[in-house]
């Protein structure tokens, strides 16, 4: 047997960090029960680990179906939902949607201020009133749209 | 867009943080599969959560299923498993999360199929 020839199954996929998993199913586990700590056995540990993986990928897909119907080419935050209901985990949405909505108030807060200091910026300019400020304006302003909005679409590529 | 998902995740680290699982590790994992997928940022966010109220949900599943035989202070893999064979829902793990049987019983199984 050519055992020194041995290929090694190594699967190179990416993976949530197992310590992230195990925090996650510890604190669930935790509120399951008042019975105090219950054990996580190691297997049980990779196979929550490797479902979330094929969780990320499989709400992916179906959120992408959803986008493709609607004739459009980016997924959005309306998509995923769908997309949840369709596989079957609808108590998912109500959390989702709160999450989400605090996610578009830190957002905003994060352009308000990225705003406010453009506008600081631009009193600080007008005051030395100089041509050549206004392209350096110009171009923080492209910038800003390319950092997407709550509402528009981002692209990944 | 590598620097796009570095400021996202500088960002995230500078207030506290809405998600418990790195939203770069959630990229990674969607392009390793399908890079051609295009997903705005709030996509993004909700798939992460989404991800980790996955694990609480199976979490919780496995554990009452388990706990309906007898009292349990472990979760054990055949716990999932058990759900994963069940529960409709969990179909799509059925390749990842088999119920795993004895090689004697596999065999059991065929030789009688045979006969």
């Amino acid at each position: 047997m050519e055992s020194s020839q041995m290929p090694k199954v190594v699967a190179e996929v990416d993976e949530l960090p197992k310590a992230i998993v195990r925090r996650v199913v510890k604190e669930k586990l935790s509120r399951c029960s008042d019975a105090g700590d219950i054990a996580l056995h190691k297997d049980a540990l990779l196979a929550f680990t490797e479902s979330a993986r094929i969780f990320i990928h499989y709400l992916s897909a179906t959120a992408n179906d959803v986008t493709k119907e609607s004739r459009r080419q980016t997924i959005t935050a309306d998509d995923v939902l769908k997309a949840i209901q369709e596989i079957e985990f609808p108590e998912f949405i109500g959390p989702l949607k709160s999450s989400l909505e605090e996610f578009r108030r830190k957002n905003a807060g994060k352009r308000a201020e990225a705003s406010k200091a453009k506008e600081l910026k631009k009193r600080k300019n007008d005051g030395e009133s100089s041509e050549m400020k206004d392209d350096g304006k110009r171009q923080k302003g492209a910038s800003d749209n390319e950092q997407g909005d709550a509402n528009g679409d981002a692209t990944d590529e | 867009m590598q620097k796009r998902e570095e400021e996202e995740e500088d960002d995230g680290e500078e207030e506290s943080k809405l998600n418990v699982i790195p939203m770069s590790r959630v990229h990674r994992i969607v392009k390793s599969e399908s890079p051609e997928l295009r997903i705005n940022q709030e996509a993004y966010f909700l798939i992460n959560k989404a991800t980790e109220k996955f694990i609480e949900q199976f979490c919780e599943d496995a554990f009452t299923s388990a706990a309906a035989q007898d009292p349990k202070r472990f979760l054990k893999y055949s716990h999932l498993s058990s759900v994963v064979n069940k529960e409709r829902r969990y179909d799509f793990l059925s390749d990842f999360v088999p119920e795993k049987i004895k090689a004697k019983d596999a065999l059991k199984e065929i030789t009688s199929e045979e006969t």
